[in-house]
């Protein structure tokens, strides 16, 4: 699978023609518009970019500010019924409606407000319970002036200071951090109280006018009137509710015409006008390109030009990735990482490919693995999370490399009868048995893994004809024949089978190729007929060469040995499962299933997802960073989105 | 071995996660894009470790100086907290903050008696200290004059040290020598308990520590008077705390003669400090050049942190770290209270 060929297009007519060309490309729904334009305009004399005030903008902020309340959303509706509601017509309603929703929503709000109000009041309230006496007499003293509230217990402690002054604090609450109380002071001196308490972070709390009585009884008449003001709420809430049936399907239908007419106006900024002609430039998939150049012939006087997206100038070609059904999911890791550039590569099937055997190996039980399809599948179903399609594939995966241990949900000899069925005398491989063959296995794929990599960068630099690269660079040919070189000479020489370390070997194939890496650059300059120049002298050429090919050789072997963890993974998954096997045996009988099941899922979700989070830095460290750029632009067609988010 | 030489870590590693706990970049970030005093607060409260002493204060709303008064109780509860992790707290190397404390109270109250506003001295002290402070601070915040103010402290240390300081003849107390004096005695407390109760490594790690803490301070004093009054080698001599820590008598003697600001900055480059500080611009100020040091007392405390397993001195360099942390706070919400922008509030204060 590769990338999605793109076409670059032009599209030029009579301005008179532009709403509705637009609304053409955003029906194709394969126009990509993006910036296109500004390059027809930087590069084109007399052409200019529309400004112009939306005219919808006004009226659908109206709408948009209608107080609907929570239980009513905008959201996408066709409009084809209400096409020929003239305008004024809406607008009527949509002022009807504005004041019909404000009042009912506004009585909800002021309900809550009050009921805020009370509830505060009665916190209060509970602190003063320990003081029998009418606050509305306290409160109304002549000579003598209160205050509640709430003093800081550190301030509190800062009283004794204040001890020959006119004031009393009586305290009759304690909640940790303040003193809940009240202080009073002599009407001539409660100025000067109030500033000390001021300076001791009191904070007053005014009791309001209604509160007459002692607090245990207005706690009683507060509560009354709570109860008074949630039905009230109740009361408008069912009024709201009504509303939205009655007419909020006519406001949404207004709401997404309006914001279709706003959207495609938005869009003339990215045309390009020269009198009473526009240009709007853009990519439509080359697979679209009949669909898309019948949509736009459908209007009189405009033209379209299809050129190949390598003409589009300056302007970056967006990117789609082609994908199969198996792959599709995986491309979710690769937009992670970034979108490849248009003329790079879809390393998605690779990466499908991989991740799916990896994570088998690595996470082979044949139990767990159809467990983990199978929440996958749900997931997908319900929410189609790609993750979960995801999980479906590696599931299997993992169910598949299970047969081949033999494991299932942990029992290592449930299959046997099966394998002696089909005529094997055990299971095609005892993990704990085979520890050798299993790690040299895991270098062996990470080997294969190293080797594609480096040749898929060759063939991505050749294509983009970056020649040095692909033949000098350590992700180039060089470099695979010095990396292929050494590990047929290791393999050859620990095996015992063949020493390939002669002389012309190792001069050829070894040392020739670390050279031409060390003067990758001018080797590089000298085939494309560039003239090289050595920056900070051939000292500063030497050091820095030589550290460079230093780290190309540390790479080669740790990226080589990062794949040993694949191995360390099937053994940790065997090793953990034993653990929850011994575990089940300690118990008793009857909390023996409970300790395996327990088991069996601590271990899928810990060890599934450091496995998944693990291949996945395989992928992103040991495959990507030798061929993949990551700076593609996402290919993203125009669209009107109905949503309540205007400029 | 002795008791702070005893292997201690669990708070050595308690201390760690602590710090670990301190504020990130993005959290002054976020701080110092707040409108008002009282986001500043919301913020602390629903995204930092000062969640527990905000829990019950309505951010929203809180005044200025009780929000700072409560990240100090923080401030000193961490302390608290970590010398009772392993019952420290009867060992008397870990009554250093409560002895700086003690002195930081005892000078504001000398100060505010000064400028004969007691009212505002009371306003301003950390009543968490009320009760662990060896002397009543009430009586002191009360303390009409200098004599009164030495009888409330009469049973404590700072007495044998201020007794001798005699008044001016209208009143006032040297507030410069008096404060010189307790510092010296803070100071030299310090290095005598560090000596007595510390061995080895640990013992050099908070020596050393110390002594930097001193020559930080010096050099700062140093650097204002320089700068501020043009004083003199002799009048700045008279001022400094007397130990040497990394800069040796001639040393610090050369810097002092020094006839500019600019000529101290040139001649603090070369040396073991000035190698380990940002000293580009001579003409620096006041307060880009405190910066810069603390940065660098920053640095060697991170560093001792990291390194040390001795309790003493992973707990005194991380109390001196969370004590820039609750300067640069303070530093971010008087900013905030009077309007100054982003990059003002960037200048002062220090990353840890």
């Amino acid at each position: 699978m590769s990338i999605e060929k793109m076409e670059y297009v032009i599209i030029a007519g009579l301005l008179k023609n532009l709403d509705r060309s637009l609304e053409k490309c955003v029906e194709s729904g394969c126009f990509h518009m993006g910036d296109a334009s500004k390059d027809v305009i930087d590069t084109s004399e007399g052409l200019k970019r529309l400004d112009e005030e939306n005219p919808y903008r006004s009226f659908l902020r109206r709408i948009i500010a209608i107080e609907t309340g929570d239980d009513f959303e905008f959201s996408e509706d066709s409009f084809e019924d209400i096409t020929a509601m003239p305008e004024s017509e809406a607008e009527e309603f949509v002022s009807d409606a504005e004041k019909e929703f404000n009042e009912a929503t506004e009585e909800i709000s002021q309900c809550n407000l009050e009921i805020k109000e009370r509830n505060l009041i009665l916190t209060q309230l509970r602190h003063l319970k320990g003081m029998n006496i009418d606050l509305g007499k306290l409160l109304n003293c002549t000579h003598i002036k209160v205050r509640f509230g709430k003093l800081p217990c550190d301030s509190y402690e800062k009283l004794s200071y204040y001890g020959d002054r006119t004031f009393i604090f009586v305290p009759y609450d304690d909640d940790g951090s303040y003193k809940w109380g009240f202080y009073f002071a002599p009407g001539n001196s409660i100025a000067e109280t109030d500033n000390i308490f001021k300076t001791l972070y009191f904070e007053h709390i005014s009791v309001p006018e209604f509160v007459k009585d002692s607090p245990s009884a207005e706690e009683v008449k507060i509560t009354e009137d709570i109860k008074r003001l949630e039905l009230q709420k109740a009361s408008a809430e069912k009024k709201l509710e009504q509303l939205i049936a009655q007419k909020g399907k006519i406001l949404n239908k207004i709401f997404c015409r309006t914001k279709y007419r706003y959207d495609i106006f938005e869009m003339r900024r990215n045309a390009a006008v020269y009198n009473d002609k526009f240009y709007i430039a853009g990519f439509i998939p080359k697979s679209e390109e009949k669909k898309f150049c019948k949509l736009l012939d459908s209007i009189d006087e405009v033209s379209v030009v299809v050129k190949p997206a390598e003409k589009s100038g300056a302007v970056k070609t967006p990117v789609r990735l082609k994908t199969n059904r198996f792959s599709k999911p995986f491309s979710m890791f690769v937009e992670m990482y970034g979108l490849p550039s248009y003329n790079g590569f879809n390393p998605t099937t690779l990466v499908a490919v991989t991740y799916t055997l990896l994570f088998g190996i690595m996470f082979g039980d044949l139990g767990q693995g159809l467990l983990l399809a199978l929440f996958g599948f749900f997931i997908y179903r319900k929410s189609k999370n790609k993750l979960g399609a995801i999980m479906e594939r590696i599931g299997i995966s993992s169910a598949f490399f299970g047969l081949i241990y033999g494991s299932v949900f942990g029992f290592e000899h449930l299959l046997d009868p099966v394998y002696k069925k089909i005529g094997l005398k055990h299971k095609p491989l005892e993990v704990m048995e085979n520890t050798n063959t299993i790690l040299i296995g895991a270098i062996a794929i990470g080997v294969v893994i190293i080797l594609i990599s480096i040749i898929i960068s060759i063939i991505i630099n050749i294509r983009r004809r970056e020649y040095s690269e692909a033949v000098f660079g350590n992700n180039g040919a060089a470099g695979l024949i010095f990396f292929t070189a050494l590990l047929a000479g290791l393999a050859g020489t620990l095996t015992g089978k063949a020493n390939l370390f002669t002389l012309p070997y190792v001069l050829g194939l070894i040392v020739l190729p670390l050279i031409v890496m060390f003067f990758r650059e001018p080797l590089g300059c000298l085939v494309s007929g560039k003239k090289f120049h050595m920056e900070g002298g051939i000292g500063d050429f030497l050091a820095s060469n030589f550290f460079e090919v230093f780290e190309f050789f540390l790479g080669y072997a740790t990226n080589t040995l990062s794949f040993v963890r694949i191995g360390g993974f099937i053994f940790s998954h065997a090793g953990m499962m034993s653990v929850v096997m011994l575990l089940s045996e300690s118990v008793s009988k009857g909390a023996s299933p409970i300790v395996i099941i327990l088991g069996n899922l601590f271990v899928m979700g810990m060890e599934g997802l450091i496995v998944g989070i693990q291949v996945l830095r395989l992928e992103f460290y040991e495959i990507f960073s030798r061929f993949y750029d990551g700076s593609g632009l996402a290919f993203e067609p125009a669209v009107i989105k109905y949503n309540t988010d205007i400029e | 071995m002795n008791n702070l030489n005893a292997e201690l870590n669990a708070t050595v590693a308690k201390v760690r996660a602590v710090y670990g706990k301190r504020l990130t970049d993005s959290d002054y970030t976020e701080l110092e894009s707040r409108k008002t005093v009282g986001e500043a607060a919301e913020y602390l409260k629903k995204n930092t470790y000062y969640s527990e002493v905000l829990a019950n204060v309505d951010a929203s709303s809180v005044h200025r100086g009780f929000l700072e008064s409560l990240l100090h109780r923080a401030y000193y509860d961490r302390y608290e907290k970590l010398c009772r992790f392993q019952n420290l707290n009867d060992k008397p190397f870990y009554n250093f903050l409560l002895i700086r404390s003690e002195i930081r109270e005892l000078l504001k109250a000398l100060l505010f008696l000064n400028n004969d506003e007691k009212d505002v001295y009371i306003e301003s002290m950390h009543a968490h200290l009320l009760r662990k402070a060896r002397f009543d601070m009430i009586e002191l915040a009360k303390a009409p004059g200098y004599e009164a103010l030495l009888q409330v402290i009469r049973h404590t240390p700072y007495y044998n040290v201020l007794k001798g300081i005699e008044p001016f003849k209208d009143g006032h107390v040297p507030y410069t020598k008096c404060e010189v004096s307790l510092r010296t005695y803070y100071h030299r407390w310090l290095f005598d308990t560090a000596e007595k109760e510390l061995s080895g490594n640990a013992r050099a790690a908070l020596s050393e520590q110390i002594k930097i803490q001193v020559d930080v301070i010096n050099l700062i004093n140093a650097y204002r008077m320089k700068k501020f009054f043009s004083a003199g080698a002799d009048e700045i001599r008279s001022k400094m705390l007397p130990f040497y820590g990394k800069l040796s008598k001639e040393k610090q003697n050369l810097l002092f003669e020094t006839r500019t600001p600019e000529e101290f900055i040139h001649m603090l480059a070369g040396t073991v400090y000035g190698r380990r500080m940002e000293l580009t611009d001579e003409n620096m100020s006041s307060e880009q050049f405190e910066k810069e040091l603390i940065k660098m007392r920053c640095t060697a405390a991170k560093r001792s942190l990291t390194f040390s397993d001795n309790a003493a001195v992973s707990i005194y360099s991380y109390m001196y770290l969370s004590e820039v942390e609750f300067s640069n706070i303070i530093s971010i919400i008087e900013s905030i209270r009077y309007n100054k922008s982003v990059s003002y509030m960037e200048n002062l204060i220090v990353k840890l």
